[in-house]
């Protein structure tokens, strides 16, 4: 072996080390003169590399939550964080959704995570099915608040359109209550035992 | 050829009643069967005439599919959110695939989305060269069927050029109705 591929070997067996340290690695160029079993293996290494650090800056701006940054194309290395990236897109399109008051997206497939989101989807459409319900029957009280003129004498009710209604009738018209009729102990004695 | 001219046009009844028809072996199959059917059409339409014109037909396939799909298995009344939330659940309960939307804007209709686990090419080999054109037919007939606008579709990213997920791309063609 000639020194300089001795050197070139020696290079290759660094640049790995810089790898496993997590260290960005030059690239390696060959000399001239060079053994070509040896010269395949330093442009393979030196594919390799480029893959890696096009990975790694793809991972630092989707670790600091910058979805904007494209995956590189044609790049096997980064290829299962091209996958985080898709599912993390697909989470914030869902969260907008949701945020809009669109409740009929689900998340599949995400494990842990899509059991949470759905679950906290189902929530707020259940809140807010609540808030309807109650908002409709506060909205049936309240035809029942404020003052209300009813008749000293017969006890009827002056409604809006100023006509007197029975006060069953009224109460019945403005809320959900409905009445049942029958006699109190001191009318039947008043009515019936005379 | 014009239409009154072809021999043969799809009908949804076509496809037969497939539970009277296989009693005993079902609704499913193997994706194996599928993709082998896929796969040597399109090698026979490559050598016949060529790749480009084979990803053209196939492309005009997956539409007419897709189209039909949606006018007989969705329902095209519902609103956007809607349909699109029908849309990921028919594809998942048909073992098509798993649709995830990534952005939308209704207005102009342009939708990314992704497709994992797709029928068509999730753990094919790396070949570098994206293969879902069925798909982006598909993609395109079911949102033109749906919107009355005709669509197109790219795909952007596949499993097949080492992608893990096909990524795709609809826009509705501006100003055109179908």
């Amino acid at each position: 072996m000639k020194p300089s591929e001795r050197e070139l070997l020696d290079k290759l067996r660094q640049s790995i080390e810089q790898l496993t340290l997590g260290e960005n690695a030059p690239v390696l160029e060959t000399p001239e003169e060079c053994d070509n079993d040896l010269r395949s293996l330093v442009e393979a290494f030196n594919r390799y590399i480029s893959l890696v650090d096009e990975a790694r800056s793809f991972v630092a701006a989707l670790a600091s939550g910058n979805l904007k940054e494209s995956p590189p194309p044609r790049n096997q290395v980064a290829a299962p964080f091209k996958q985080l990236h898709a599912a993390l897109q697909h989470l914030t399109w869902q969260t907008g959704q949701v945020a809009q008051g669109d409740y009929s997206q689900r998340v599949h497939f995400l494990g842990e995570f899509s059991e949470s989101f759905n679950s906290m989807v189902e929530a707020l459409s259940e809140k807010e099915r609540t808030e309807a319900a109650l908002r409709e029957a506060r909205s049936q009280v309240r035809n029942l608040e404020g003052i209300i003129p009813i008749c000293m004498y017969c006890k009827k009710i002056r409604d809006d359109g100023d006509s007197w209604q029975q006060l069953e009738r009224y109460i019945s018209d403005h809320s959900e209550a409905f009445f049942s009729h029958g006699i109190c102990p001191t009318c039947f004695e008043a009515r019936f035992n005379k | 050829m014009s239409d009154e001219n072809r021999p043969y046009r799809f009908q949804w009844k076509d496809l037969g009643d497939i539970e009277l028809g296989r009693p005993n072996l079902g609704n499913t199959m193997s994706v194996a069967v599928y993709r082998l059917m896929q796969y040597t059409m399109r090698d026979v339409l490559n050598r016949k005439f060529s790749t480009e014109i084979a990803a053209e037909l196939l492309r005009e396939a997956g539409h007419e599919a897709g189209r039909e799909l949606c006018l007989n298995m969705l329902d095209t009344k519902l609103p956007l959110n809607g349909f699109v939330a029908q849309l990921q659940d028919v594809l998942q309960s048909l073992r098509i695939g798993i649709m995830r939307l990534e952005k939308s804007d209704a207005e102009i209709l342009d939708f990314t989305l992704t497709v994992s686990e797709d029928l068509d090419c999730s753990g094919l080999p790396v070949t570098g060269v994206t293969v879902c054109e069925y798909d982006e037919g598909f993609i395109g007939g079911i949102f033109e069927a749906y919107t009355g606008k005709p669509f197109t579709v790219r795909e952007v990213d596949c499993w097949a050029t080492g992608d893990r997920t096909c990524r795709f791309r609809a826009v509705a063609v501006s100003g055109a109705e179908s």
